[in-house]
Parts: C-alpha cells; structure tokens; sequence
C-alpha cells in the first residue's frame, strides 16, 4: 500500500485547475496489476499536459492497479520495440504503458501509445521483431490541446478493459451537490465534473436546498430537486445549455426523481394525496400515475434494468425497508429483512445486488445486497454514510460521509477490496450521482 | 392554572383582533418583518400595541421540537398552538407555511417524508382547532437545513422541528 501524489478525484476544488493532492488507499487489493506508465513526455514539445499522467492516476483510482511515481523511471522508452522489457522486470511491473505526444501545428497533436506484456502471460499478443509483446497499439490524430484528457480518460478505459476485461469508466462523469455555509445561511450548486474531479461546471445554484441529481439515461440531462420557491420542486436541466424545465410542482413533496432505462419515463415521488408515494411520469405525454398505495412513506425509487419494476424505500412495515413494485401488476414484494433500517437502494448494473443504507448499531454504512440471497455485506465503515452510487460498470460505489462537520465523498469498490478516502474540499460536497457511459 | 390562562390569551386575542383590525398596514408589516425570519427572533413580528406581553409571548414561539423518531407535539407546546390557533381564525388571509426537519441520521428522501410528517403534526394541530386547512402550507426540508452542525445528540435535538412562517399577506 503506498501513498501517492496524483491527481485523483481532483476534488471540486472549484477555480484551482492543478491542484495536487494526496489520497490514501486505505485497503490495498493484493491482486492489484503493477503497472508502469512511462511518462510521454519528452515528446510532447507544445503540448498542454502529458497524457501519461492522466492514464496513470486514472489506474491508480480505480485501486485495480499498482502505479509507480513518474520520477521513478530512469528509463523512458516511447515505444514497444525500444523498451529494455528487463528494466521493466526489475521493478517488478507486469505491464508497462509507453507512448508519445507530436505537435503537429495549431494546437493539435497526434498520440500514440503501446500497452506491453512485461511477462509475456498474455497470449493474444502481436509480436514485433524484438519480441516485445503488445497487448494494444493505438494512434489518435489531430487532436486538440483541450482534448488531451479526455484522451487520456479514454486510453486508461482502454487499458483497463483490455487487462481487466471489464469496460473502464474514466470518461464518465459525476453529478454533485456543493453546499457553502457562513453563518445562517448557505449556498448550493450542483455541478459536474469528471470522474477524476476535474472541470467542475456549476450548473444550476440556489440560495435554498437543491438535491437528488438524477442522470438521464443518455447522460445529457440531470433530474432533480429545488427548493427555489419555498417548496420542493421538480426540474429538469440540460447539462450543456442550462436549460431547465420544471417538471412537477403539486403541493406537498416532489422529490427522488430516478429515469427509466430508456429515458421515457420518470419515476418521482408525491405527496400530493396526502403521503408520500412513487409516481411515474410519462415524459412524453406528461401523464402521471401512481404505482405504490397505502399510508406509509413511500420513496426513492429506482427503477430495475428491464423496465418492469422500480424498487423503492417504504415504512410500511413500521421501520424503512426495501420493496419492489411489478408495475404491471401493482404487486409489492419486500427484498430487505437484516436489520431497522434499509434505504436509499440503487441496483448494480447487472441487475443482480443493490448497494443502499444500512443501520448497524455502530451508525449508517452503505451496504451490498444479492438479490437473490439472504443476507448483506457492509462496503463502508464510518458512521453516517448516504447515498450510494455505483460506476457504470459496476465495479466502484462512491458515497457521502462526513469528515467533521462538512460533506465529503467515499469511495469503495463493490467487491469491498479497495476503499479511498477522498479529501476535503472548502465548503461540503454531498448526494454524488455517477453517470451512464458517456459517447 | 392552564386553562384560566389559556381563557385569558383567548379574551385578549379577540379583544386585539377587534382593535388590530383597523390597523392592518401595520399589522401586515410587522408580521411581514418578523414573520418571513426563522421564527426564532422572538416578539418582534407581532409588534401592535393590543397585544399582551403573554401573547406576543406565545405567537413567538415558532419552533417546536420533537423527541426522536416522535411526530407528536410535546404537552407544553399546546398554549402556543393555540395563540397561532387563534391569530390566524382571526385574520383569515393570513397565510403560514410550516417547514418540517429531521435530524441528519439516514437517507435524504426518506428524512423528507419524515420532516413533512412533523410540519402536518403542527399543521393538523392547527386545523383542529379551527384554522381553514388553505392558510396552511407544509414543507419538508428533511435534514437538507440543519440549525446545529454537530454529530451528537444536542445537535440532532435542535434539528427535529417544525417551524412556522407567516408569509405575506395579500
């Protein structure tokens, strides 16, 4: 387990571009794949930034990977064919990531980069006449300076999904709410950035609460809820232009907006007749059903992967536990039975466990749950731990905690292998929604 | 003890109301200055000269507070109540909200269920004894609006509450 200076989840240090920050990983993965990403720097004359050090804090983050500080390469090869691999072995690397930046006028760049086979374990390999094995060769063209970390992003997705076989999500994005407290009175944001921290964009601020982002399916919309007017409300905001558009606005509670799978729909929750219950919108037609009934508190819903079913928070059992409604059907089934309180659920994207809160006699943790079997797995362990959300592609829940008396973000592996403690930002950063895979 | 006292705010309230109604620009500004705060700034809103010190007392009483996991008003509350009770039967285009708040233990939109069930704690209160349900709005912020920062148990008490607002009149 080593600490390490990098640039992870550049934490929403709002206007500071290149802030460096330390993160622990606090519970190393034994299994993790010792990486070398050789710096492409030398090559990269003009350019902006060195692609390399976003693919090698990317692989650092995901806690999958071993990563080594650029400072320790006294040999920096750029390509497969003159990598001394023996140099590579010696640092005990099982892969080494080598590439190169070229100017090539007006800003633009073309890169290239090589993902090689220390150890040579991997038999789908092409193999060039020294006998270097090359899991991947990749060139880009003509791109622009500002594209270089997205870039970046793109190649540590590749990389991950070739030695890992999983597809990698360091070009998605994260939705957040920031909060600024002086005195009595606060202001909040939610905004967007990278999954790594970097470009935070405020895209819609309030003097009064906002909450519950929701990403649409197609990753260019965001639902949530705002306490504008004295009153919570629904809205919709399109990330790029700002736009927004209310969507409900009943009395009583308008809140936990969650999308269907396939964008039509939005599931929300009303108490317009009288408690709370979960509501779905037909987002082309603006018609509104109710699918929950009874007296209790129904809410936060989400939707399961097929579209059939939403599965949501209720205390109708006299504590709150997960249910799920058949909305065909209107039958509810009750999934959650450990303990006095289950909350908050949020499926994986196989469809198969659930991450949610869960009251344990030490406070609330973010738990996993099969849904097919009995009984749940702790992920976190302080004491006042909400909201969960899970990466796209399953592997990795980032959740709010506190560090004092400010929010901030946790981040854990769904497998419960890897935690990171993220640091501390000014001001508090709660309710993290992790997008769909962006195009 | 109670109940003389209780006889004596409501004579003073329908005497007052009488008197208060030919001076409502002033009323309106004065539950306009202190009304629209946090309702912890005391007597200032109710500031005409029919009112009685025990009544300016009790309408300024805008919080309540709640035990943990508790949506009932504690005994004590009732006297307060009913002041607001009986200023709002009497000036029928007064308009409150209540807000509703938890503590900060547990998920966000659950603790939203949670707070409206205390704002119609007080609200319902309020109708029974007699305030038209349409001068009353119920908002929950859930935990979204801490008052106290901390993570114990003074914090959490000071947070599960429910508040009155009178907002601006027509």
């Amino acid at each position: 387990m080593k600490a390490k200076l990098c640039a992870l989840f550049l934490l929403f240090y709002t206007g500071i571009t290149s802030a460096e920050v330390t993160i622990e990983i606090t519970r190393g993965y034994d299994a993790a794949i010792p990486i070398a990403v050789v710096p492409f720097k030398e090559t990269m004359g003009s350019a902006p930034m060195d692609v390399a050090d976003v693919v090698n804090s990317d692989l650092n983050m995901s806690g999958q990977f071993n990563t080594f500080d650029a400072s320790r390469f006294t040999q920096m090869p750029h390509d497969a064919a003159s990598a001394n691999i023996s140099y590579f072995r010696q640092m005990n690397a099982e892969n080494a990531v080598v590439g190169r930046i070229m100017p090539v006028g007006n800003n633009k760049f073309n890169v290239t980069f090589e993902l090689i086979d220390i150890f040579k374990k991997n038999a789908n390999s092409t193999q060039p006449a020294t006998g270097n094995p090359v899991l991947l060769a990749k060139s880009f063209v003509g791109v622009d300076g500002k594209d270089l970390r997205r870039l970046g992003h793109h190649i540590s997705d590749l990389i991950y999904e070739r030695l890992l076989g999983v597809r990698g999500a360091f070009s998605t994005r994260l939705a957040y709410i920031s909060v600024e407290r002086s005195g009595k009175n606060a202001s909040y944001a939610l905004e967007v950035s990278d999954i790594d921290g970097h470009n935070p964009q405020k895209v819609v601020m309030s003097s009064e609460p906002l909450m519950s982002p929701a990403w649409s399916p197609d990753g260019r919309k965001l639902a949530y809820v705002s306490f504008e007017r004295h009153r919570a409300e629904v809205y919709i905001v399109e990330i790029a232009t700002g736009r927004r558009e209310i969507i409900t606005h009943f009395p009583g509670i308008n809140g936990a907006p969650s999308w269907s799978p396939d964008g039509r729909q939005l599931a929300l929750t009303l108490s317009k007749d009288g408690t709370p219950k979960i509501y779905v919108m037909d987002l082309i037609t603006r018609t509104l059903r109710r699918v929950t009934e009874g007296s209790a508190i129904d809410t936060e819903p989400c939707w399961t992967n097929d579209g059939q079913g939403i599965v949501f928070t209720s205390n109708r059992g006299g504590k709150p536990q997960i249910y799920q409604v058949n909305l065909a059907s209107g039958s509810v089934t009750r999934l959650t039975f450990d303990g006095d309180y289950n909350a908050r659920a949020t499926l994986t994207p196989d469809g198969r466990k659930m991450v949610l809160i869960h009251l344990t006699n030490t406070g609330y943790n973010i738990a996993l749950k099969d849904l097919h079997s009995d009984g749940l797995i702790l992920l976190s362990r302080s004491t006042l731990d909400e909201s969960p959300t899970i990466s796209p592609n399953g592997a990795m829940v980032l959740y709010g905690t506190q560090e004092g008396t400010r929010g901030v973000l946790g981040a854990v592996s769904v497998d419960g292998r890897v935690r990171l403690r993220l640091p501390a930002r000014s001001g508090s950063v709660q309710e993290p929604a992790w997008s769909p895979f962006l195009s | 003890m109670r109940k003389q006292q209780i006889l004596k705010t409501i004579a003073v309230v329908v005497a007052s109301a009488w008197l208060a109604g030919c001076a409502s620009t002033t009323d309106k500004d004065a539950l306009n200055d202190g009304a629209l705060g946090s309702g912890l700034d005391g007597a200032a809103a109710f500031d005409g000269k029919d009112l009685t010190e025990s009544q300016k007392q009790l309408l300024s009483q805008r919080v309540f507070y709640f035990d943990l996991d508790s949506y009932t008003l504690s005994e004590t509350d009732a006297a307060a109540i009913e002041a607001h009770a009986q200023y709002l039967r009497h000036y029928p285009r007064t308009h409150i909200r209540v807000e509703g708040h938890t503590d900060e233990r547990g998920s966000r939109e659950y603790n939203i269920g949670l707070g409206e069930r205390r704002g119609n704690t007080v609200a319902n209160a309020l109708a029974l004894r007699g305030v038209p349900r349409d001068q009353i709005s119920v908002v929950s912020f859930g935990k979204e609006k801490p008052l106290a920062l901390g993570h114990d148990d003074s914090a959490w008490s000071q947070n599960r509450r429910a508040v009155i607002h009178y907002e601006i009149t027509e």
